[in-house]
């Protein structure tokens, strides 16, 4: 990268564009579409997400390959004051963490439990290494830093992170909602652990899902709301590491394992895979 | 790229990211200029000190810089951290979606290389994100359910 070239020529269309997209997304601000049994929610992000994505070399072609490069690197330092708030808060909630028992730390690690549900399936459904991203977490926004980070903007692990996200973001709240009665009516756990269970680390989706059992559970409704949100508080705190030192390295070495068995493209993942 | 260069360019770019978070706080929040510029001083130099500290770490250990970014955040609102209130409260200035509309124009311009390709694979994400999101919340309630179970407090 050079950096004596003048960095205002070089970013400045992109900057001055980005900028018009975020306001202009900002502005539209959250969209909800109400289709019977629940919101579809977009945010401004995915707006943003959307004029950016038809504006690339692909469609409009307002920008070049190398200006896409670019905004890969701005996506990285965008999202660094965003995941300082949320260590911040992660910081700031430490003290609540104080007594939480065994149950909800150890549910933590019931997060990775998909990992080994949904790889083989993106494996069977023809991604490549994008099935990494995709599997390794829930894929809320910490992990969308994450991943950007650790694999790096234009990776096929990233792309993965960023599609679950997005869709996600769109689908996620009615998902779980009805996920959560799904499970409910199977009288198969304690409320209290299907409460632990909602706080899979985006705020409005613990939400949804703790409501939805208090609904089921009126007499219990105040702990599951608890145990949401201690549960939610907590993967909000450890989402970061636990990406970094279990969810990425576990899903790397599945695929390594299953890929050559489900994967489209048998040959390639041993010398794929970093 | 040596230290002084990545520093310069990481500045740069941070610089102009604090410019969008600020307005990103003011458009889509309503967050005055003043609070939003402040708040966002202080998240921007927190990001900026955890992308250098993992540069100049990078010989000796790699790891992700995001974790030294959310680690910095993390010990200075800790309870026994001496400056806990000034971060807490300059932070809760900025709306912590206020960066993401921006996030998401460069994170759709970076992928807009192969944007066709991106919405074909669109039901095949869908599909995925919907048993991501059930075993997620499935094996917690397992695992959940077996402790509560083991330690005798259902």
């Amino acid at each position: 990268m050079e950096v004596k070239s003048s960095p205002i020529k070089r970013y400045g269309k992109l900057i001055v564009i980005a900028i018009v997209i975020a306001v202009a997304a900002d502005l539209i601000g959250t969209i909800n579409i109400n289709i019977g049994i629940g919101n579809l929610v977009i945010f401004p992000l995915v707006i943003a997400t959307i004029i950016g994505g038809i504006l690339g070399p692909d469609l409009l072609k307002v920008f070049t390959e190398s200006e896409c490069r670019d905004a890969g690197d701005m996506v990285l330092v965008v999202i660094a004051p965003f995941m300082a708030r949320m260590g911040i808060s992660a910081g700031g909630n430490l003290s609540k963490l104080v007594d939480v028992g065994p149950a909800l730390i150890l549910q933590e690690l019931g997060n990775l439990g998909t990992v080994f549900l949904s790889l083989p399936l993106a494996l069977l459904l023809g991604l490549g290494l994008e099935s990494i991203g995709a599997t390794y977490s829930i894929n809320r926004d910490g992990n969308l830093a994450l991943s950007t980070d650790y694999w790096g903007p234009d990776s096929p692990q990233t792309k993965g992170t960023f599609s679950v996200y997005i869709v996600g973001s769109i689908i996620g709240t009615i998902f779980i909602g009805l996920f959560a009665s799904l499970v409910a009516s199977l009288n198969l756990f304690h409320p209290y652990a299907l409460g632990m269970a909602s706080g899979v680390g985006s705020g409005s989706m613990m939400a949804a899902a703790a409501a939805t059992l208090g609904e089921i559970y009126p007499e219990y409704a105040e702990e599951i709301l608890l145990y949401a949100s201690t549960s939610d508080t907590l993967t909000g705190v450890d989402g970061v590491y636990m990406g970094t030192f279990i969810g990425i390295p576990l899903t790397t070495w599945l695929y390594k394992k299953l890929q050559p068995i489900l994967g489209r493209e048998k040959k390639q993942a041993k010398e794929e895979v970093k | 790229m040596t230290f002084k260069e990545f520093f310069v360019n990481r500045l740069g770019l941070m610089l102009l990211a604090w410019v969008m978070v600020i307005i990103g706080n003011m458009v889509g929040y309503g967050v005055s200029f003043g609070q939003a510029a402040a708040g966002s001083a202080l998240l921007c130099a927190i990001g900026l000190f955890g992308l250098l500290l993992n540069k100049f770490l990078s010989r000796w250990v790699k790891l992700p810089s995001m974790i030294f970014v959310a680690l910095t955040g993390l010990l200075l609102a800790c309870p026994i951290s001496p400056v806990r209130d000034t971060v807490m409260t300059l932070a809760n200035y900025s709306s912590f979606m206020a960066p993401t509309a921006a996030l998401g124009a460069y994170a759709g311009i970076a992928i807009g290389k192969d944007f066709k390709d991106f919405t074909k694979a669109g039901w095949k994400y869908i599909i995925i994100t919907i048993f991501v999101i059930a075993g997620t919340f499935f094996f917690s309630a397992l695992v959940a359910h077996l402790v509560l179970a083991a330690t005798g407090q259902i």
